[in-house]
C-alpha cells in the first residue's frame, strides 16, 4: 500500500484490534522492570499518589494529544504536525528518529531475553548468573572504546528479533500488528498471572510485596518522587516517539479518543502494577533464602531480569523451569509488542514523506535498524546502549514532549484539537485538558529535562569517560539536525 | 507478612487502576463509537 497523500490510509479493523495494540505498545519492558523498582524507592505505596496525579494530569492529556493529532491530520508524526503548522514537521522526524534510535539498542535486549528463554528450560545460566551474563553471553569488553567484535548468539538474537518484527510489519495495520497483539497481549496477562500466582505461593513472598508497597508518606514531600513520576508516566506510555501519532492516525472518522486514552493508559499501569507482585515476591522468597534483607537483593534494569532474577529462579523450592519460561517469554512478548509500535511510528513517517509501499519502507528500516543495532551486539555494546538510552529518553522523548505540548497547546490552539476529540469521544476532554497540554505538560518536562541537563554537566553521566557523553550528546544533536534536514525536503503532494 | 499499610496501598492501586479500567471498558462496550 502507498503512503496517505494518494492512496487509501490503513485503518484498525476494529476498537478492540486498536486498543489491543496500543495496550501492547505501552506494556514493554519498563512496567517489568521498572516500575516497581521506582515505588520501591520512592516511598513504597504511597508513590502511588503521585503516579495516579501524573497520569491523570500529564500521560493521559498526552496520550488524547497524540491519537488526535494523528486521528486529525491522517498522518504519522512528522506529516501530521506539518498538517498543524508546517514549521512543526521537524518535531515529528524527531520523535520518530527517537523512536528508531531506541528501537536499534531495544532489539538487542529482546535478543538477550530470547537466549534466556531458551536457556530457561535448564536454567542454562548455571549458579552464577553474572558471570553467565556479562561474561558468556555479552563477553563485556572493559570499555566503551572497545568494540571488541560480536559474541555470536546476540548477534543472532538480534536478528531474530528484527526478523520478527520485519515479517509483523511487512503485514500491515490489521494482518501484521492487529493481529499480532491478538496473541500476544492475552499472552503477555496470562504470563504475567502465571508468574504472580508462583511468587505468592513462595515463602517471604509477602514480605518483598511489603518492601514494595509499605508506605512512606513523608516522601510525598519530596520533590524528586514527583519528578520520579512523571518521568516515568512519560516513558511508560510511549509518548514523544511518534507510535501513538501513527496509532491514531490508522482510526476511522468518529473513532472514541479520550476513553481509548484512558482505557490504554490504565491498562498499562495495571500490568505495572500487577508485575510488581511478581518481581518483588519473588524477590521475597530470593531474600529469604539467602539469608539477606530484600534491599540487599533488589535491582532493576537489565541487573533485575538478567542477574537477580536468574538467581532467584535458581532458589525456588520447585517450578524452576516453568516460571523461568513464563519470566522470559514476559519479558519477550512485552518487549516484541513495544518494538513492533516503535518500529510503526518511523516506518509510517517514511511511508507518508516519500509515499513509499510498505514493503520498501519496512526493509529500509530494518536494514538500517540492523545495521544500527550491531553497535549494541557488540562486546562493548551495553556501555553504548546505557548511554544512548540515557540522552535519548531526555533529549528524545521528553524534549519531544515539550515541544509537542507547546506546539499544540499554545500555537496551533489547544481548543482546535479539544474540540475535535470531544466531537467523538465519551468522555469529554474538558477544561482539565487545556490546563494539563498548556502548562502542567510543558512546565513538568522542562524542569525534568533541565535538572537532568545540570546533572550530566556537573557529573559525566554513569561514570563514563567525559568524551562519551559528549558523543551521546552529539548523537541527538545529529539526530535534531537530520530532524530539520528531512523537514525541509519537499516531497509530499500537500 | 504483609503489614495493614501494605495491605492498603495494595488495595488502593488495585480499586483505581483495575476500578478505572473496569468503568471505561464498560462505558466503552455500551458504546457505539469504534
Amino acid at each position: 500500500m502507498r503512503g496517505s497523500n494518494y492512496m487509501q490510509r490503513e485503518i484498525w479493523s476494529s476498537r478492540t484490534g486498536f486498543i489491543l495494540a496500543t495496550v501492547g505498545s505501552a506494556v514493554g519492558l519498563g512496567n517489568i522492570w521498572r516500575f516497581n523498582y521506582l515505588t520501591y524507592e520512592n516511598g513504597g505505596g504511597a508513590f502511588l499518589i503521585p503516579y495516579f496525579v501524573a497520569l491523570f494530569t500529564a500521560g493521559i492529556s498526552l496520550i488524547i494529544l497524540e491519537l488526535a493529532l494523528g486521528s486529525k491530520f491522517k498522518g504519522a508524526a512528522p506529516l501530521a504536525l506539518k498538517r498543524a503548522n508546517k514549521r512543526f514537521e521537524w518535531i515529528g522526524w524527531w520523535a520518530a528518529l527517537s523512536g528508531f534510535i531506541i528501537t536499534m539498542y531495544y532489539v538487542v535486549i529482546v535478543g538477550w531475553a530470547l537466549i534466556y528463554l531458551e536457556k530457561a528450560f535448564v536454567l542454562g545460566w548455571g549458579e552464577d548468573a553474572n558471570g553467565y551474563f556479562f561474561g558468556t553471553v555479552l563477553q563485556l569488553t572493559d570499555s566503551a572504546w572497545d568494540l571488541g567484535g560480536f559474541p555470536v548468539p546476540v548477534l543472532l538474537g538480534a536478528a531474530a528479533v528484527w526478523g520478527v518484527t520485519w515479517i509483523v510489519e511487512a503485514k500491515g495495520v490489521q494482518a501484521g500488528i492487529e493481529k499480532a497483539n491478538r496473541i500476544f497481549m492475552p499472552l503477555l496477562w496470562i504470563l504475567a498471572l502465571v508468574l504472580v500466582a508462583r511468587a505468592l505461593t513462595l515463602e517471604g513472598a509477602f514480605t518483598g510485596i511489603d518492601w514494595y508497597l509499605k508506605p512512606d508518606f513523608n516522601r510525598l514531600f519530596e520533590y524528586h518522587v514527583w519528578l520520579a513520576a512523571y518521568g516515568q508516566i512519560f516513558y511508560t506510555l510511549g509518548i514523544g516517539m511518534a507510535i501513538m501519532i501513527a496509532y491514531g492516525s490508522y482510526l476511522p472518522d468518529g473513532s472514541d479518543i479520550a476513553n481509548n486514552a484512558l482505557i490504554v493508559s490504565l491498562a498499562n499501569g495495571a500490568f505495572s502494577f500487577l508485575m510488581g507482585f511478581a518481581v518483588f515476591g519473588t524477590l521475597g522468597y530470593m531474600a529469604a533464602a539467602s539469608g539477606q534483607g530484600v534491599d540487599q537483593v533488589v535491582a532493576d534494569g537489565i541487573g533485575l531480569a538478567f542477574v537477580v532474577f536468574p538467581t532467584a529462579l535458581n532458589l525456588l523450592p520447585g517450578l524452576n523451569a516453568l516460571t523461568a519460561v513464563a519470566f522470559f517469554a514476559c519479558l519477550v512478548v512485552a518487549g516484541l509488542s513495544s518494538l513492533v509500535s516503535l518500529v510503526e511510528g518511523f516506518v509510517a513517517s517514511l511511508m507518508d514523506k516519500f509515499e513509499m509501499e510498505r514493503g520498501r519502507a519496512v526493509r529500509v528500516t530494518v536494514v538500517f535498524g540492523l545495521l544500527g543495532s550491531l553497535l549494541y551486539a557488540s562486546r562493548g555494546g551495553l556501555y553504548w546502549l546505557d548511554i544512548v538510552d540515557h540522552f535519548i529518553m531526555i533529549y528524545g522523548l521528553l524534549v519531544v514532549g515539550t515541544l509537542e505540548a507547546v506546539a499544540i497547546g499554545w500555537i496551533f490552539g489547544a481548543g482546535k484539537i479539544k474540540e475535535w476529540v470531544n466531537a467523538s469521544s465519551d468522555v469529554r476532554a474538558g477544561i482539565w485538558w487545556d490546563l494539563s497540554v498548556k502548562l502542567i505538560v510543558p512546565v513538568v518536562l522542562v524542569v525534568l529535562v533541565a535538572e537532568e541537563t545540570a546533572s550530566n554537566l556537573a557529573t559525566p553521566y554513569g561514570g563514563y569517560p567525559q568524551m562519551a557523553a559528549y558523543l551521546g550528546m552529539a548523537l541527538m544533536a545529529a539526530g535534531i539536525a537530520l530532524s530539520l534536514l528531512l523537514s525541509m525536503v519537499r516531497r509530499e503532494v500537500d | 507478612m504483609l503489614s495493614q499499610e501494605s495491605i492498603l496501598m495494595a488495595a488502593f492501586g488495585f480499586v483505581v487502576l483495575y476500578g478505572g479500567l473496569a468503568y471505561f471498558l464498560m462505558i466503552a462496550l455500551k458504546s457505539k463509537r469504534r
